[in-house]
C-alpha cells in the first residue's frame, strides 16, 4: 500500500556541520560595553559634557580675542557681556578666556594623576596582590603609612621646600593618588588569582610576567578604569583647593582654584567671578561622576546577559 | 588486563597539608588542613584511571598537586621514571608539556578577555612550539580535533555554550603535545547530553593520540564509564583502588559498598528492588581526622580495632587493593 | 487519582534589554493527590520557570499567560494576598541551594516558627513545638538545641533537612522540590531522597520534583514529565518513560547517560547545544539536534498525541503520515 509522499514529512538528513555554528555575530567585551554604556543618558549627556569642556580649554583660548594675560584696567569687575561672555576680573582679564585656560591646568593635573595611578598604583597593587605573604603585608604597610599622614601636610612641604606652583602640585599628587588604586588593585588580584583561568595559565607554565600583564591587569581593567574617573575629580579638586589656599599656581597663570579665590574676595560685590569658576569646577567633576556611574555598570559583567 | 610495564606517572605518599596559622602580632602554625594524606598509585601510559570521592576527600587537591599548582608537603611524584619532587621551577618547566589540566568549570577556565584562538595560542607560545602561519594552522587543527570550526577562533568565551568551552579547554590542554592530562571534574557542570560529547570526545583522543588520564569526579557511573581503574577517597587517603568492573561487582571496603548503593540507576525496575546502604551523619574534619581508620564513625561495621589502629592501603588480589581491617569478601 | 494541580497553556517571557526570553511556551502538566511527578530537563527546558510562574515567584519583567488550577482555584488570577495564603501552606517549595534557601540572619527555629504562626495560628510555645517535631520527623538530631542555631552551623545534607522541614511546616498538600539533591554529595542524596520517600508515604503529600539527573528519576517518580525548549515533549509514567519512551529527545537522552550496571558501551551524544531562548528555533525545538526531524517540524510545533494509558508525547513521528520509525531499536537495553 503505497501512502501518498507528504512533503512535510521528508527527514532533514544530517546536518551535523551546521550544530556548531555562532548565530550571534561576534561582539566583544569593549562593543558590548559600549552599547551598554550608550543605554544609559545621563552617562552619555557627561560624556558629551567632558568632550566639550576638553575641547573648549585645549583648543578656546586660541580663538578668543583675548589672552587670560591681557588686562585692560578701566574695564575691571565689569559684568558679562557681548564682549567680555563672562565678565572681567579685578585686572580687567577675561574671565571666559581665564577660565578655559585654567580648564587645560585641571586636565593636565587630571591626566598626571591619572598616569600616576596607572602607572605606579596599578604595578605596585598587581605585585602586592601576586606575591602575598610576606611581602604584600609588607606593601600594604607601607600604603597604609603613605595614607595617614594628610596629604595637605606633603603639600605645605613641597610648598615650603620649593616654589608654589604646577610642579609641587603634580609631586603632591604623585606621592599620595596611588594608594587608593594600589589597594583596589590588589583585592582584584587576589580574587582573580584563584580563578581557574589562572590556574590554566601556571599549568601551561606561564611565567609571573605574562600572568600578570596578559592576564590579570586586563581582568582588572573594568573596576581600574571605574576608580580612574571617581578619582580624576578628586585630583581637580584637590588641586583646586590647593590654589584656593594659595599654594597652587600664581599669577598670571590661572586654574579654577586660583579664580575662585580671587572671586571669594569680591563674592559681596562681584558675585559672578566667584560663581563662573565654581560651575566650571562643579560641571567637570559631575560630568566625571556620570561618567564613572556608567562605565561600571556598563563594565559590570555580573549585569551582562 | 592491564599492560604491565612501567608506570607513566607514579604517586608515591603524596601530602599536602594547608597550614592554619593563628596568633598575634606573629601568626604561628597551629594545626593543618590534611587535605590529602599520603595518597599512592599509578598510571599506565594511555590508561585512565578514576579518582572518585565526596566532598573534602582530597581529589582536587591530589590533582592539582600532581602539577605543582600546590607545592606538595611530602610524597613525591614520579613522571616516566623522573623523580619529579626535586627539580625547581626552572627544570619543571618542559614537564608542563608533558602534563596538562582540564578544569571544571568552563565558565571561569578560560579567559574572558581572550579570543579562543588567543586561548590556544597561549599554551604555544609559551613553550614556543612555532609562530606565524604555523601557528595559526597549528590552532585551526587544534580546534578542528575537538569538534569546534576555525570561524571560532576569533570568538570570545562568552560566545560560547558550556560544551564548547569545555571543548576549547580540552584544546588548550593538547596544544603542548601532552601525554597525561589531569581532568579535574570535566563535565560536572554540564547538561546531560553535552556530557556524552566531552567524554566521547576524550575517548576518542585517548584512543588517537594515546593520552593518560586521571579523572576526578563524583558521578561513579560515568567514572566507571570512562575509567579503566578506579581509586576511592576518603578523608585525604584511597581506600580502595581496583578495576572498574572489579570495584562494582566484587567492592571490598565499607565505604565502597555505601558509594556504590548510593548511585541512582536510571532504571525504575532496578532501583524499586535496591536495597540501600545508608551512611549516617556527615564526613568528619579534615582538621581533626578520626583515630585509627578516618571511616569508622560512620562505618556500620566498625569494630574495637579500628578505633585504634589505622589500616593500611594492601593489595588484596591482583591489582585490587583496599585500607581496611575487615574487607568484605576478603 | 484526582487531579490537584492542573496547568494548562502555561507561557512566560521574560522582557530583557536583548529582547524577550521565551522562557516556557505553552506548557501543560497534571498534578495528582498524593503522586511524584518529575519534571525532566536540561538547561533552557523552562521546568524551573514553570513552577516559579506558577507560584508566582518571578521577577516584575516576566509575562505569564495560561492557567494553573489549583483545589479548583486558578492560581495565576489570585491577587498577591490571596497567592501568600496558599504559598507555604497548601504548595510548599524547596529549594536547590541549602547554603542561599535559608536566611543566614536568622535562626532555624525563627524561620520555621515564622511560616507555622503565620498559617496555623499558633502561638509561639506550640509553634516551637511542631517546629521541634518537624526537625525529629526529617532526621535533625538534637533538635531542641539546633532551634537556636543559625544556617551556617548545619552541614549542607543538615541544611537541605531543614528545608524540607520548612517546606512541610504547615502540612502542605503540594511540594514543589527544585533540584533539591543537586548540589549534595552523592550519599547525603542519598538520604535526603530516602528521607523524602518515607516523608511523602506518612503524609500523603503529593511532589513536584525537578531535576535533570534520570536516576533520581527512575527511583522517586511515579510519572514523569520531559521538556525541551520550554515545550513538553513527553509525559507518561516512569515505566513508560524509561521503557518505551516515544519522543527522539528522550531516546537520545536514555542512550546518552552511564548506567552503574551496565558494560561498557558508546555513549550516545547529541550533536549541538541547547537552545537559545532569545530565539528558539522555529516549529519544534529539538529539531535541530534530532536525527528523525522533518520538514515540518522546522515549521510547525507538534501536537501532544495521546498514545493510550495516559503517555503522551508531542513529535510529528506519531503523525499517521510520518515514516515509520522501529521503537525497539531506539530504546537500548543495558
Amino acid at each position: 500500500m503505497a501512502a501518498p509522499v507528504d512533503s512535510r514529512f521528508a527527514p532533514l538528513g544530517n546536518r551535523q556541520a551546521t550544530a556548531e555554528r555562532i548565530t550571534t555575530p561576534p561582539i566583544s567585551f569593549a562593543k558590548d560595553a559600549w552599547r551598554r554604556f550608550q543605554t544609559n543618558k545621563v552617562a552619555v549627556f557627561g560624556l558629551i559634557m567632558l568632550l566639550i569642556l576638553l575641547l573648549a580649554s585645549v583648543f578656546g583660548p586660541m580663538f578668543t580675542k583675548h589672552t587670560y594675560s591681557d588686562q585692560s584696567i578701566l574695564l575691571a569687575n565689569q559684568g558679562p557681556s557681548g564682549e567680555y561672555w563672562l565678565g572681567t576680573d579685578k585686572l580687567g582679564r577675561d574671565l571666559f578666556v581665564r577660565i578655559l585656560f585654567g580648564g587645560r591646568i585641571s586636565l593636565a593635573v587630571a591626566l598626571f594623576a591619572g598616569l600616576v595611578e596607572l602607572v605606579i598604583g596599578v604595578v605596585y597593587g598587581a605585585v602586592a596582590g601576586l606575591a602575598g605573604g610576606r611581602i604584600d603585608n609588607l606593601m600594604m604597610r607601607i600604603v597604609d603609612i603613605v595614607d595617614t599622614i594628610p596629604s595637605t601636610i606633603y603639600v605645605i612641604l613641597l610648598a615650603v621646600l620649593l616654589k608654589p606652583g604646577l610642579t609641587s602640585i603634580f609631586l603632591a599628587i604623585g606621592i599620595i593618588y596611588w594608594t587608593g588604586m594600589a589597594r583596589l588593585v590588589r583585592a582584584q588580584v587576589l580574587s582573580l588569582k584563584q580563578q581557574e583561568f589562572m590556574l590554566a595559565a601556571r599549568t601551561l607554565g606561564a611565567g609571573k610576567a605574562r600572568l600578570v600583564f596578559r592576564h590579570l591587569i586586563p581582568n582588572a581593567m573594568a573596576p581600574i578604569i571605574v576608580e580612574l574617573t571617581f578619582s580624576i575629580p578628586r585630583a581637580i579638586f584637590t588641586e583646586a583647593f590647593l590654589s584656593f589656599i594659595g599654594l597652587g599656581v600664581s599669577a598670571p597663570m590661572a586654574s579654577w582654584g586660583v579664580l575662585a579665590n580671587d572671586g571669594l574676595i569680591a563674592l559681596r560685590t562681584y558675585p559672578w567671578q566667584l560663581a563662573f569658576p565654581s560651575i566650571a569646577i562643579i560641571m567637570c567633576t559631575l560630568a566625571f561622576n556620570f561618567v564613572g556611574d556608567g562605565l561600571r555598570d556598563a563594565l559590570d559583567p555580573k549585569l551582562r546577559k | 588486563m592491564t599492560t604491565q610495564g612501567a608506570p607513566l606517572v607514579e604517586v608515591k605518599d603524596l601530602k599536602l597539608h594547608f597550614p592554619i596559622t593563628a596568633g598575634f602580632p606573629i601568626p604561628r602554625q597551629v594545626g593543618a588542613v590534611k587535605a590529602v594524606d599520603g595518597v599512592s598509585f599509578s598510571i599506565q601510559p594511555g590508561e585512565t584511571l578514576g579518582l572518585v570521592g565526596e566532598s573534602g576527600c582530597g581529589k582536587t587537591t591530589v590533582g592539582r598537586t600532581l602539577l605543582r599548582l600546590y607545592p606538595p608537603t611530602d610524597g613525591k611524584v614520579i613522571y616516566d621514571g623522573k623523580d619529579l619532587s626535586t627539580l625547581g621551577e626552572r627544570e619543571f618547566l618542559p614537564y608542563r608539556r608533558k602534563m596538562q589540566m582540564i578544569f571544571q568549570d568552563p565558565y571561569a577556565s578560560l579567559d574572558p578577555r581572550m579570543t579562543a584562538g588567543d586561548i590556544i595560542g597561549e599554551a604555544i607560545d609559551i613553550h614556543g612550539l612555532s609562530s606565524g602561519k604555523e601557528r595559526m594552522d597549528r590552532i585551526y587543527s587544534l580546534l578542528d580535533l575537538v569538534g569546534l570550526l576555525p570561524e571560532h577562533a576569533s570568538r570570545f568565551p562568552h560566545e560560547f555554550s558550556g560544551g564548547q568551552r569545555q571543548r576549547i579547554g580540552i584544546a588548550r590542554a593538547l596544544a603542548v603535545e601532552p601525554n597525561f592530562i589531569v581532568c579535574d571534574e570535566p563535565i560536572s557542570a554540564l547538561d546531560v547530553s553535552i556530557q556524552a560529547q566531552v567524554v566521547n570526545l576524550m575517548e576518542d583522543l585517548q584512543e588517537k593520540l594515546g593520552i593518560a588520564y586521571l579523572f576526578i569526579a563524583h558521578d561513579l557511573s560515568m567514572v566507571k564509564h570512562i575509567s579503566r581503574r578506579i581509586a576511592v577517597m576518603y578523608l585525604g587517603r584511597i581506600v580502595e583502588i581496583a578495576d572498574s568492573e572489579t570495584l562494582y561487582s566484587k567492592p571490598m571496603h565499607p565505604y565502597t559498598l555505601a558509594l556504590l548503593s548510593a548511585v541512582p540507576i536510571p532504571d525504575p525496575v532496578v532501583e524499586g528492588q535496591r536495597q540501600r546502604i545508608i551512611l549516617e551523619g556527615d564526613p568528619p574534619s579534615p582538621v581533626n581526622p578520626p583515630s585509627g581508620c578516618r571511616f569508622r564513625t560512620r562505618c556500620p561495621y566498625a569494630k574495637e580495632k579500628c578505633k585504634e589502629e589505622d589500616p593500611k592501603l594492601i593489595d588484596v588480589s591482583k591489582g585490587h587493593g583496599v585500607a581496611c581491617h575487615f574487607p568484605f569478601g576478603a | 487519582m484526582k487531579p490537584l494541580l492542573t496547568i494548562e497553556n502555561l507561557q512566560t517571557s521574560f522582557k530583557t534589554y536583548a529582547g524577550d526570553v521565551q522562557a516556557v511556551r505553552d506548557v501543560n502538566l497534571t498534578v495528582h493527590e498524593g503522586e511524584v511527578l518529575a519534571v525532566v530537563g536540561e538547561s533552557g527546558s523552562g521546568k524551573s520557570v514553570t513552577m516559579m510562574s506558577v507560584m508566582r515567584l518571578l521577577a516584575k519583567n516576566a509575562k505569564i499567560q495560561g492557567q494553573a488550577f489549583f483545589n479548583g482555584q486558578d492560581l495565576l488570577a489570585l491577587s498577591e494576598k490571596e497567592m501568600r495564603k496558599i504559598r507555604g501552606r497548601e504548595i510548599a517549595m524547596v529549594f536547590q541551594d541549602p547554603m542561599t534557601g535559608l536566611n543566614p540572619t536568622l535562626t532555624i527555629g525563627a524561620q520555621l516558627r515564622e511560616g507555622i504562626m503565620l498559617h496555623m495560628g499558633l502561638s509561639k510555645q506550640e509553634a516551637n513545638k511542631r517546629a521541634v517535631e518537624l526537625l525529629n520527623k526529617v532526621g535533625v538530631p538534637e533538635p531542641e538545641r539546633r532551634l537556636a542555631q543559625y544556617p551556617h552551623e548545619f552541614s549542607g545534607g543538615m541544611r537541605q533537612r531543614v528545608m524540607i522541614a520548612l517546606g512541610l511546616a504547615c502540612d502542605p498538600r503540594l511540594i514543589i522540590a527544585d533540584e533539591p539533591t543537586t548540589a549534595l554529595d552523592v550519599t547525603i542524596q542519598a538520604q535526603i531522597l530516602e528521607l523524602m520517600k518515607q516523608l511523602k508515604k506518612e503524609m500523603n503529600t503529593a511532589i513536584i520534583l525537578i531535576t535533570h539527573n534520570l536516576g533520581v528519576v527512575a527511583g522517586m517518580a511515579d510519572r514523569v514529565a520531559v521538556m525541551y525548549g520550554g515545550r513538553v515533549c513527553e509525559v507518561g509514567t516512569v515505566h513508560q518513560i524509561f521503557h518505551e519512551p516515544r519522543h527522539p529527545y528522550t531516546w537520545a537522552l536514555l542512550r546518552a547517560i552511564p548506567r552503574l550496571d551496565e558494560h561498557k558501551r558508546r555513549l550516545e551524544s547529541i550533536a549541538g547545544s541547547p537552545p537559545n531562548m532569545l530565539k528558539p528555533p522555529g516549529g519544534c525545538p529539538f529539531h535541530p539536534r534530532c536525527a528523525h526531524a522533518m520538514n515540518v517540524c522546522t515549521s510547525e510545533a507538534p501536537e501532544m498525541t495521546e498514545m493510550g494509558n495516559q503517555h503522551r508525547a508531542a513529535c510529528w513521528l506519531m503523525h499517521p503520515d510520518a515514516p515509520k520509525v522501529d521503537f525497539s531499536q531506539e530504546v537500548t537495553k543495558a
